[in-house]
């Protein structure tokens, strides 16, 4: 191998894996059901693949574009770890030693995928749009702007670093026990963290209350403020076990079915006054 | 009117290239905003998006498909909702079924997909980047004028239509569906827990969050700070945990060897 930079560590400089980031900030543009994200892949992975390949034989070149033109499917932030690793992979293997690449990038695409998700979209983004969205209900703009700034702190950093450190640190990120006893934690806090804020959610932003009262004799006896003294919030607390149980049970697939009779049921119910 | 609708539809063409891109804007509460600035009504705007937002949390493009296409409903919901002044309430009736049609838009385009990555696997037997590059962008910019131009027509068309409709429905339906719609995060709320409920244990930090808002009527903010500090105590005890499980098993395999 020729020359290695200092700042990376490898043949590739700064620049590229910049322009690997700004590549994989374009990563699903065309995704297909077949291989699904393999051509992103190798549209984020060619600044690599031009730099190591530069001096080598046109079918070392078809190969590599054919290689990352396989099957690919995993969550975009964690992605970029990915992109990181192969990327030191391509570099260190020779050509017969390419199956590894494949092996790597395979194998790796499940397990981050989960852990993508949970982080990012089933963690963060629902933290950040849920303070968003309670501004905005109030009429405040400030709203929306606070979930873009929250959620992009996240989302843009994420994507730059992990390409940097997956190819620094290469292969040895992965081998061993660490690397997964410490992927299990981040995963566990993160659900802690998610499932805090999904309980305090299920009180704020759900509305649903009752109008109903009875009058006895003089007095009358608002039904809303008794369930308060049982549990405040608690319509939307049974709301929420039904839509659970119901998911759980139809196994997510009649969603658009809940959301039309939560609508329906609703309108009725608000129309005979029982809801307000 | 033609110019807003103009910009609109420019403007959901781009989210549509976000949704597949950077992912920095494409949610329905940022994209409300944007809507709300180019029709002069924020206020009304951002209170559908927020709506949207809570109905649709938790629903996420796993593995490839999409329950709802979140871009086309929050575009049309959002701007026919103020357009209209039917508010929240005919937003989220727009949005809704209008997420659900346009699914089949993304279908078609991850099938069109399968010829152009074959396209690329004859080309990549040359071995030329630019040339296996250039295909790249054949599906997102189809991408771009489906839904430049197919949010127009829902936005410019559909604003008469929906004005003359709601002109014909009570008041007293349209405030019962916005009574309605404030039920809907419960959805959102209850997809996440699907995915997030998969440790069972785990389920006691609901009610955490729960009585920090339901009782003590804290900000989301200070429920997040809390929901930090939880899940450190919790590393931390688990990984407590863990090292008295391993000293207890090194303690039986030392009695053992006593034992002669």
């Amino acid at each position: 191998m020729s020359k290695k930079n200092e700042s990376t560590g490898g043949l590739l400089t700064k620049k590229d894996l910049r322009s690997m980031f700004y590549r994989l900030n374009f990563f699903n543009l065309s995704f297909n059901m077949e291989r699904m994200q393999a051509f992103g892949f190798l549209f984020t992975m060619i600044p690599a693949l031009r730099k190591i390949y530069e001096n080598r034989p046109k079918v070392e070149r078809a190969n590599a574009i054919k290689r990352h033109l396989e099957f690919f499917n995993s969550q975009i932030n964690a992605t970029s770890l990915i992109v990181g690793v192969t990327a030191a992979l391509e570099e260190t293997t020779s050509e017969t030693e390419k199956d590894s690449v494949i092996a790597v990038k395979t194998g790796l695409m499940g397990p981050f995928a989960g852990l993508g998700d949970g982080l990012l979209k089933f963690t963060w983004l629902p933290i950040c749009a849920s303070i968003g969205a309670a501004l905005a209900l109030e009429g405040n703009a400030l709203g929306p702007i606070l979930m873009f700034v929250m959620f992009n702190l996240m989302n843009l950093p994420t994507k730059w670093l992990g390409i940097h450190y997956g190819y620094h640190k290469g292969v040895s990120m992965f081998t061993g026990d660490a690397g997964k006893i410490l992927i299990a934690r981040v995963s566990n806090m993160a659900n802690v963290l998610g499932l805090v804020v999904v309980g305090g959610m299920i009180s704020s932003s759900i509305k649903l209350r009752t109008g109903l009262s009875f009058d006895i004799g003089e007095s009358a006896i608002v039904i809303q403020d008794l369930l308060d003294k049982i549990l405040p919030s608690l319509l939307p607390v049974l709301l929420t076990v039904f839509c659970y149980s119901f998911l759980k049970k139809t196994k997510r697939k009649h969603l658009v079915a809940l959301i039309f009779g939560i609508l329906i049921v609703g309108i009725i119910l608000a129309m005979l006054g029982i809801t307000r | 009117m033609l110019v807003k609708c103009i910009l609109i539809a420019l403007f959901t063409g781009i989210m549509a290239i976000d949704n597949v891109g950077p992912q920095m804007w494409r949610r329905p509460l940022p994209i409300s905003l944007v809507i709300g600035l180019i029709l002069g009504d924020v206020t009304t705007a951002i209170a559908i998006g927020a709506t949207l937002e809570l109905t649709w949390l938790g629903l996420a493009n796993v593995g490839g498909s999409s329950p709802a296409d979140m871009i086309m409903g929050s575009a049309v919901g959002v701007s026919l909702g103020v357009i209209t002044g039917g508010g929240v309430a005919a937003g989220i009736a727009v949005a809704i079924p209008v997420s659900v049609l346009a699914i089949q838009l993304g279908n078609i385009w991850t099938t069109i997909g399968i010829f152009i990555i074959h396209m690329a696997d004859k080309v990549a037997e040359e071995g030329d980047f630019k040339k296996v590059q250039r295909l790249y962008f054949i599906q997102p910019t189809c991408i771009f004028l489906t839904y430049l131009i197919l949010s127009f027509v829902a936005i410019y068309l559909g604003s008469a239509v929906l004005e003359s409709l709601l002109a014909m429905i009570p008041t007293q339906f349209i405030s019962a569906m916005s009574t309605a719609a404030g039920a809907l995060p419960a959805v959102g709320l209850s997809i996440l827990l699907t995915m997030m409920l998969k440790e069972k244990n785990l389920a006691i930090f609901l009610v955490l969050g729960f009585v920090l808002v339901a009782y003590l009527k804290l900000p989301m903010l200070a429920v997040a700070l809390i929901g930090v500090v939880a899940a450190g105590m919790w590393d931390y005890i688990s990984i407590i945990g863990q090292k008295t499980a391993n000293a207890a098993s090194s303690m039986e395999t030392n009695d053992e060897e006593v034992d002669l």
